[in-house]
């Protein structure tokens, strides 16, 4: 069952694809420092944003790059042992 | 939920990729989990066993110990024994060396005390000799001059014992005359008493030959009655057989000759019992005077 209620300003600027350019531009900073806003628009964009969005394209490359060091830090052990 | 256009296609692509890397990690994960969790059970396992490894051979160290501490105990006293055993050996064979020299010095004691002994035994005998032969001397000396003494005092008192004795030898001769006289007396009595007994014996030896002779006239006789009665009864035999022959009328002589014959058998009989009964009678006045003559002879005697 589908909610209803009413939609959110950010929901219709990354519906009209440039949401992804206030937060690289005007919001930068503000999208950078609040980890809450960060993931909530993230979230909005990946709903409803019609064209590629570079901030979350680049902010996700960064979780995934960080996911990966963290990988590769937890088996370095493993690896050194195999050396 | 639909696609999201917000992420590139390359990006989307390397989400994928490392999403399926993930899931292969996370499956090599999986695997080398299961594998630490069998390598910890196997550890503890392998704990386990050393832990009751480790308990069993303590136990039998702790075992092998205590057997190892009693037999070092056994051995020590064992060893304590045949140490002892070593001591009195060597002390025995001190005391058997001390003894084989005192033997020897024995020896030689000996032979000094033999020495000593045979000078001693020939001074001794040469002593002897010479006191034997004095005591000799003594001892005949003093033999002759008591044997002189009791010569001479024999000889008083053998003087007068001849003397007692010639008197008593006379006191004999007169005892024996009057003896000699009385026993004549009693050698008449008694010669006079056994020609009486002598007569006596020839009487009974008499008195026997007249009753033995008696008795075989009795005999003779009784023969001759039991001569007779078996006539008698031969002839009473017949006369039965005639008279049971010839008829029943005669039995009236028949019973008058059987009742004399019962009478005379009768009166035959007690004759017989009283002959039977003096003869008993003389017979044992007989043996009864027998035996009082030769206790009277006895008596004399």
């Amino acid at each position: 069952m589908k909610e209803i209620k009413p939609k959110r300003i950010f929901e219709e600027l990354a519906e009209l694809g440039v949401l992804g350019d206030l937060l690289q531009y005007q919001w930068r900073e503000f999208y950078e420092q609040d980890e809450k806003f960060r993931e909530d628009v993230n979230e909005i964009l990946l709903k409803y944003s019609p064209c590629e969005v570079t901030v979350l394209e680049k902010y996700l490359l960064e979780q995934l790059c960080q996911s990966l060091q963290f990988f590769i830090d937890y088996t370095q052990v493993w690896m050194n042992r195999r050396l | 939920m639909d696609e999201s256009k917000a992420i590139s296609p390359e990006i989307k692509g390397l989400f994928e990729t490392i999403k399926k890397q993930a899931i292969e990690y996370s499956k090599a994960f999986e695997f080398f989990e299961e594998t630490r969790q069998r390598i910890i059970q196997t550890q503890s396992e392998l704990e386990d066993f050393a832990k009751h490894l480790s308990k069993d051979i303590d136990e039998r160290f702790h075992l092998l110990e205590d057997t190892i501490n009693e037999f070092i105990a056994d051995f020590q006293q064992k060893n304590s024994t045949i140490e002892n055993v070593f001591k009195e050996l060597s002390r025995i064979e001190n005391l058997k060396n001390d003894l084989e020299r005192m033997h020897s010095e024995l020896k030689v004691q000996m032979l000094k005390v033999d020495n000593l002994l045979k000078t001693l035994e020939n001074k001794m005998e040469m002593e002897f000799e010479t006191f034997s032969q004095s005591l000799t001397d003594k001892f005949k000396d003093q033999v002759e001059s008591t044997l002189k003494m009791l010569e001479v005092k024999y000889a008083l008192k053998f003087k007068s014992i001849d003397d007692k004795i010639s008197n008593f030898d006379q006191k004999l001769l007169n005892q024996t005359v009057s003896q000699s006289r009385f026993s004549k007396i009693a050698y008449d009595e008694i010669d006079t008493l056994k020609e009486k007994l002598e007569q006596f014996r020839q009487i009974l030896y008499e008195e026997r030959q007249r009753i033995e002779a008696r008795f075989g006239e009795f005999s003779e006789e009784l023969n001759k009655k039991f001569i007779k009665l078996d006539q008698i009864l031969n002839q009473f035999e017949q006369q039965t057989q005639t008279t049971l022959q010839n008829s029943e009328s005669s039995s009236e002589k028949f019973r008058d000759e059987l009742k004399t014959v019962f009478q005379q058998l009768n009166e035959t009989r007690n004759q017989q019992y009283k002959i039977d009964t003096k003869f008993k009678n003389i017979l044992i006045i007989v043996s009864v005077m027998f035996i009082l003559v030769l206790l009277l002879v006895f008596i004399l005697k």
